[in-house]
């Protein structure tokens, strides 16, 4: 059992870090994005809701949030979903998971999401895949009459699939919507 | 067997799983940036409207390692790795934070508890449950949760690796490196978030692993720390979160510029704070907000020090901003709650002195204290600027001869409901107008007095506004002590500084006459004006306008005129009224109508040259239509256009045709004021006279440069041999240096005068040339400004 074990942790050794060491910076690609997703959506971050655990040592968030269009999932338009995580305010105390995905009010996002979790019976929410790198924020502003969207916290062209390709962007690192859109829903379709 | 099979099938699909993972994931070390610019992580479902900062506010950590250690790693081994990391931080120079480990503890919870932890969590921990800080995050390293106050003070911190996922070890060859990974944590739990800055060396604060060279911090993980822990900006930085916070002084070092970019509004700086800027500040359209109460202010210091500050709002500050010998240009500003707006200090030993235009230094309300505007061995030019609700509106001490209005521009500043309006001490000589040059200020609503001169300060201040129109009423609010002048007369009759301005060119300008002669006729018009009865002083001017017979009274009717309607287009359902096209209209007076064309041709910012030479052409036969137009062009090429040989072919327009008019002679100054020192000698040289070897007439010219430090030239010519006196007195008519005494032959002289030993400030010089036929002496005096 002991070899066993040890033989597997050097095999898993070596996928994660040989390859690591070769593909440190690759992330999520689009085409990865669009495959782990239970659901892809376009929606609206309508409101937030910070609550304590029992112990009162730890904060969650739900952000509620309406969906304006479907693109995989059987999630329905104007249905409105849940989307926790940890951290949040309560009497003027944050807390706060560095690096988590940010939400605004208002804010009109594409969120690739992960299957439906149960938190509590009844009660039911989602998570983003790949946390920031699974929410693109789509510009409130029209940039040269393009619609835009810009990526959750990552200032790097995004990997299209398994090739060296990238998502076109331009200097300011944003990517067409109606082109993005098409991207995804050829990915989902494949 | 079976045991072993399952296991074996668990650990296939955890290798594909991670392969999968692997494969698309890198590797993710939770979250923020190393340096202030990339602050662009907001604490989740925050709506807090834009990025922040989170720092320490202790300069000391304890942390605590779990007893557990790292997976198969000793204790004992991960606690010297954590500390190797923990010391790279504190090897920081410029920083001032520093850290001890506590005892061993078991304490492995993430939660907001006061101790700042450091584990491995293990399969089955909270950490990894529905919504914990791991769910979900195979790929993750590695996750810093931090708990801070509304003061963005740290307040706990824990530290979270993924011990189900990695096997962690000491060498970063076969997993994750523990050193390096708490590297880059700990710059989390100092408050950094991920660095934008993709070049190598990768900062440790980049987003993704990058084995062991993370152990070692780079020099964009140094900015970062020194920001945070020593307001120290070490290198050019230009902020762009739209709200930026300084939670501790700032200092920019010489050599270092601190720059704002569009996208920035907001800089909110906490209780006592202050930024130093000894390199460059340049910032527009910021908002400088106290982050809760009043902090200390910008401190500009250093010759080689400078500060640009354009359409800003500095609030809440004890000092808005300090200047101390270092350039300063500031613009369209609102000083705001400061207790001293401006603080000015040995500006005089600046290459040049700060100029303040178009600003706003007022307190919400009036509660006796603080300084508007503070001068001490300080002299800037001041425009267009309003000072209110202070104690001292504009205070001046030691050789502190501020601006307000030159020789090219009106003063147009307004200082109200101060306890002083102005204060003068100690060889102070504020410079508000003469009638030739500057002026049309305004100083009223004081509780104490309007100007105080005191201990050997000489003013002038004629053709401002003083808030009555009575001699003896405008004479009680000017406190001169002995020894002091405050030169107050002529005095405008209006408010030049109220919403109803000037027009853009005036009677008054072109004709350089003395305001108040003209101004009495109308006296009752401007106060018709200032007390808001509008209708009643329009139909004055208007009949002034079409009934007089003197052209000064009716183009000072017009003048009027314009300050009329710009104080009916604030009133309801009158936005759109226009009394110049009713008046063009119905007036068949060329001479109303040349000038009411000239003074909008003035008013055109695109097409002015173009809008005068048409005036020009239709209505130049009017003598003052053309020296209007020719005075509007040569102020339009030398202030706008800086354009001098076109500005001195306006000037020799002025002097062919109107050789003898006082406009003529400030243009002249105006022009010598230039840097074209040589031609200009030359030119002083020919206006002197047609022959240099055989003057036909005496002449006194303006002294060139004007004003100057310390030494200046005289010219003047005799057209005869005779006895002169040139002697220059100051403001109060005290000689102060006797030039020429002596027996002088008939032509052109040239006369150095060096000031150095005598404060700044206005300086009369009197020619006096005994004729030779005893028919009666040349004597002429002319205004010149010493300005150190």
């Amino acid at each position: 059992m002991y070899y066993i074990k040890k033989s597997i942790t050097i095999i898993i050794l070596q996928i994660l870090f040989v390859n690591q060491s070769i593909t440190q910076n690759i992330e999520l690609s689009l085409e990865q994005l669009c495959q782990n997703s239970k659901a892809v959506i376009i929606a609206e971050t309508k409101s937030f809701y910070s609550y304590q655990s029992f112990d009162k040592k730890r904060v969650y968030t739900d952000i509620t949030i309406e969906v304006k269009s479907s693109l995989k999932g059987d999630i329905k338009p104007n249905e409105k979903i849940k989307i926790t995580y940890y951290g949040g305010t309560i009497n003027g105390i944050t807390t706060a998971v560095i690096g988590s995905p940010t939400f605004k009010k208002n804010q009109i996002s594409i969120l690739f999401l992960t299957e439906k979790k149960e938190f509590s019976p009844g009660y039911h929410f989602y998570r983003i895949v790949g946390d920031s790198q699974g929410k693109f924020n789509v510009n409130s502003t029209i940039i040269g009459e393009r619609k835009t969207v810009k990526r959750e916290q990552i200032n790097m062209p995004l990997k299209l699939n398994d090739t060296s390709e990238r998502v076109k962007m331009d200097a300011d690192q944003n990517i067409e919507f109606d082109s993005f859109i098409s991207l995804i829903k050829s990915f989902i379709n494949k | 067997m079976k045991n072993q099979n399952i296991t074996i099938a668990i650990s296939i699909l955890i290798i594909l799983m991670l392969s999968i993972q692997r494969t698309g994931a890198e590797k993710y070390m939770g979250g923020g940036s190393s340096y202030i610019n990339q602050q662009t992580w907001n604490v989740v479902a925050q709506d807090l409207g834009g990025p922040f900062l989170i720092h320490w506010a202790v300069p000391h950590i304890t942390w605590h390692l779990n007893s557990n250690g790292a997976g198969e790693v000793s204790f004992t081994d991960t606690h010297n790795a954590v500390s190797l990391a923990f010391s790279e931080w504190e090897s920081v120079s410029t920083s001032s934070i520093s850290f001890s480990s506590a005892t061993e503890g078991t304490d492995s919870t993430w939660a907001n508890d006061g101790d700042n932890v450091l584990f491995w969590a293990e399969r089955g921990d909270p950490a990894y449950h529905l919504a914990g800080p791991l769910y979900n995050s195979t790929s993750t390293l590695a996750v810093t949760v931090v708990v801070y106050n509304s003061d963005r003070e740290l307040l706990d911190v824990d530290i979270v690796f993924n011990g189900k996922d990695h096997p962690w070890n000491l060498t970063g060859n076969e997993g994750p490196d523990i050193q390096a990974v708490a590297t880059h944590e700990i710059g989390h739990m100092l408050g950094l978030a991920h660095t934008e800055n993709t070049s190598y060396p990768r900062p440790v604060m980049y987003f993704a692993y990058n084995g062991i060279y993370d152990r070692e911090l780079k020099y964009d993980d140094e900015v970062g720390a020194s920001f945070l822990y020593g307001g120290n900006i070490l290198q050019n930085t230009n902020l762009t979160n739209p709200t930026n916070f300084f939670y501790w002084d700032v200092t920019v070092p010489n050599g270092v510029s601190l720059t704002f970019s569009s996208a920035v509004n907001t800089l909110k700086i906490k209780e006592g704070k202050k930024i130093t800027i000894n390199g460059t500040i340049n910032a527009s359209n910021i908002s400088f907000e106290a982050l809760n109460s009043s902090w200390s202010g910008i401190y500009v210091s250093g010759s080689n020090s400078s500060a640009t500050i354009n359409n800003c709002v500095i609030e809440n500050a004890y000092k808005g901003i300090d200047i101390n010998q270092a350039y300063a240009n500031i613009n369209n500003t609102d000083f705001v709650d400061c207790n001293y707006g401006l603080y000015l200090y040995r500006t005089n030993y600046a290459s040049t002195q700060p100029d303040i235009t178009n600003c706003n230094v007022y307190k919400s309300s009036y509660n006796s204290s603080g300084v508007g505007i503070y001068c001490k061995y300080s002299s800037p030019i001041i425009l267009n600027t309003e000072v209110y609700n202070y104690y001292t509106g504009i205070g001046t001490i030691y050789n502190s001869s501020p601006l307000l209005g030159h020789y090219t521009a009106n003063g147009n500043n307004y200082l109200h409901n101060n306890y002083k309006n102005l204060h003068a001490i100690s060889s102070s000589n504020p410079f508000l107008g003469t009638t030739s040059f500057g002026g049309y200020n305004t100083l009223q609503y004081y509780y104490n007095y309007n100007i105080i001169a005191q201990t050997n300060c000489n003013i002038y201040a004629e053709n401002n506004y003083w808030g009555s129109t009575n001699s003896s009423t405008i004479a009680n609010g000017i406190n001169a002590y002995s020894g002091c002048s405050v030169d107050y007369e002529p005095f405008l009759y209006w408010n030049p500084n109220e919403s109803a301005a000037l027009p853009p060119v005036t009677l008054s300008k072109i004709e350089k006459s003395n305001m108040s002669s003209v101004a009495a006729d109308f006296k009752s018009v401007q106060e018709l004006i200032l007390s808001n009865k509008l209708e009643e002083a329009l139909t004055i001017c208007n009949s002034m306008i079409v009934e007089s017979k003197e052209s000064h009274v009716i183009l000072y009717a017009i003048d009027l005129l314009w300050q009329i309607e710009r104080k009916l287009k604030q009133q309801k359902g009158k936005e759109n009224v226009d009394l110049f096209a009713q008046l063009r209209n119905e007036s068949k007076n060329e001479l109303v109508v040349g000038y009411i064309n000239l003074i909008e041709a003035v008013g055109q910012q695109s097409s002015r040259i173009t809008s005068l030479d048409n005036v020009l052409s239709n209505y130049g036969s009017l003598d003052i239509i053309e020296k209007g137009v020719f005075y509007s062009k040569f102020l339009y090429y030398i202030n706008e256009e800086r354009n001098k040989e076109k500005a001195e072919e306006q000037y020799k327009l002025l002097k062919e045709k109107y050789p003898d008019d006082p406009i003529t002679e400030e243009t002249l100054f105006v022009l010598n004021g230039g840097s074209l020192l040589k031609k200009q000698n030359e030119f002083n040289s020919k206006s002197l006279s047609n022959s240099d070897e055989n003057p036909t007439d005496y002449a006194l010219l303006m002294n060139y440069p004007n004003p100057f430090n310390p030494t200046t030239t005289i010219s003047y010519q005799l057209k005869e041999t005779g006895f002169v006196n040139l002697i220059v007195y100051n403001s109060i008519g005290q000689e102060v240096a006797v030039l020429e005494n002596q027996q002088r032959e008939k032509g052109i002289y040239n006369i150095s005068f060096n000031a150095s030993d005598l404060p700044s400030g206005i300086y009369i010089y009197r020619l006096q040339a005994h004729t030779a036929d005893g028919k009666g002496d040349f004597v002429d005096a002319k205004k010149m400004i010493l300005m150190k």
